[in-house]
């Protein structure tokens, strides 16, 4: 599918299911407060995965087919999701349908397990992506950061997993940098993206420095009080994120180390 | 006649659940033609599923619903 211009000034690209992407940046369709706004801060976002959903209509109702006239322009790889699915089958039927309405074998795959913090449900999730990869699809699961769970997703063929930062819609950006951090540092040939609760550019950025490939957000973006500016400052983030991570981070020290050099210091003298 | 048709129209009926509401449709039906018979005229972003197990397109002409099926009509919609 042929990549929006993108600016982006970093040349350096990722391989994600076989197709080379520039941009670090998944961002979702959804929450926003129009649907021009919504072009406009995907546009913003230099993003080139949108992620979108299905769901049940009535003939009269025309909201779909608008919805993507909206969408289909844009140019940009389509991620359709399993939201609100609770049972690996409900999530494989979702699955099946999407790839025949969107033309694309992509699936973010979320299996619930809890309505309150919409957490993933685990072993829902491994039995859904054993069968979907089965059946052709590139499967891009929604997960907690336990690093088994990462580990098993990643065995059964996921090349991309994404753990979560905190629960869908929270903005409490990432509640255990320890845990996404040995996930990165135990799973080193996995693309990795941080995939729901990000808040604010700094959590992006900071997904970024350890060492995450790439970023999923929505609602940070669409409940922004200007979805386009945050959706170009979530842009930022992510690049300066990663560009922090290929530079090499210095380690923090306990102790107090000069910056200015000590060796001629004035007015000091041998006592 | 009259009588019979009457009486072969009653056995023609049957209810479907169609997106949780239920719906009267001829019996037999395809999924083809209930879609068309629900109002549905653009199909190219319909997907559909009975009982919760996807029917492909091309298997529309051919599959033919039951009596309390559970039929799931989805098309686009934004998501994160």
């Amino acid at each position: 599918m042929q990549s929006p211009t993108s600016t982006n000034n970093s040349s350096e690209t990722w391989n994600v299911y076989g197709i080379e992407l520039q941009s670090r940046f998944f961002i979702g369709s959804a929450l926003y407060p129009s649907p021009h706004i919504m072009q406009q801060a995907i546009k913003a976002s230099k993003a080139e995965v949108i992620t979108l959903s299905l769901r049940r209509q009535s003939p009269d109702q025309k909201g779909g087919e608008k919805f993507w006239d909206y969408i289909k322009d844009l140019g940009c790889h389509l991620l359709p999701n399993t939201a609100g699915c609770h049972s690996p089958q409900e999530a494989i039927t979702i699955a099946q349908m999407s790839r025949e309405i969107f033309q694309t074998d992509w699936i973010k795959l979320e299996v619930i397990g809890d309505d309150y913090n919409l957490q993933p449900d685990p072993f829902g999730l491994l039995e859904a992506t054993e069968a979907l990869i089965k059946d052709g699809f590139k499967v891009f699961p929604y997960s907690t950061d336990d690093l088994v769970l990462c580990q098993r997703l990643q065995d059964l063929g996921c090349e991309v997993i994404m753990p979560w930062g905190s629960p869908i819609g929270t903005g409490k950006g990432l509640m255990n940098p320890y845990a996404l951090t040995t996930i990165r540092e135990r799973l080193p040939d996995v693309n990795l993206l941080v995939d729901a609760g990000i808040g604010k550019p700094s959590d992006a950025c900071q997904a970024m420095e350890l060492g995450f490939d790439g970023i999923l957000l929505n609602t940070a973006v669409a409940e922004a009080v200007d979805p386009v500016i945050m959706a170009n400052a979530f842009a930022n983030a992510i690049n300066a994120g990663r560009a922090a991570y290929k530079s090499g981070i210095m380690p923090p020290r306990q102790t107090a180390k000069p910056s200015t050099p000590t060796v001629g210091t004035p007015f000091w003298h041998q006592q | 006649m009259k009588r019979e048709s009457i009486f072969r129209n009653l056995l023609s009926i049957m209810k479907v659940s169609i997106n949780n509401s239920i719906k009267e449709l001829d019996n037999p039906i395809s999924v083809l033609k209930a879609l068309e018979s629900l109002g549905y005229k653009n199909t190219t972003m319909l997907g559909v599923a009975v009982n919760q197990v996807f029917i492909p397109k091309d298997q529309w002409v051919n599959t033919y619903l039951q009596e309390n099926d559970q039929v799931d009509i989805l098309n686009p919609i934004s998501g994160g």
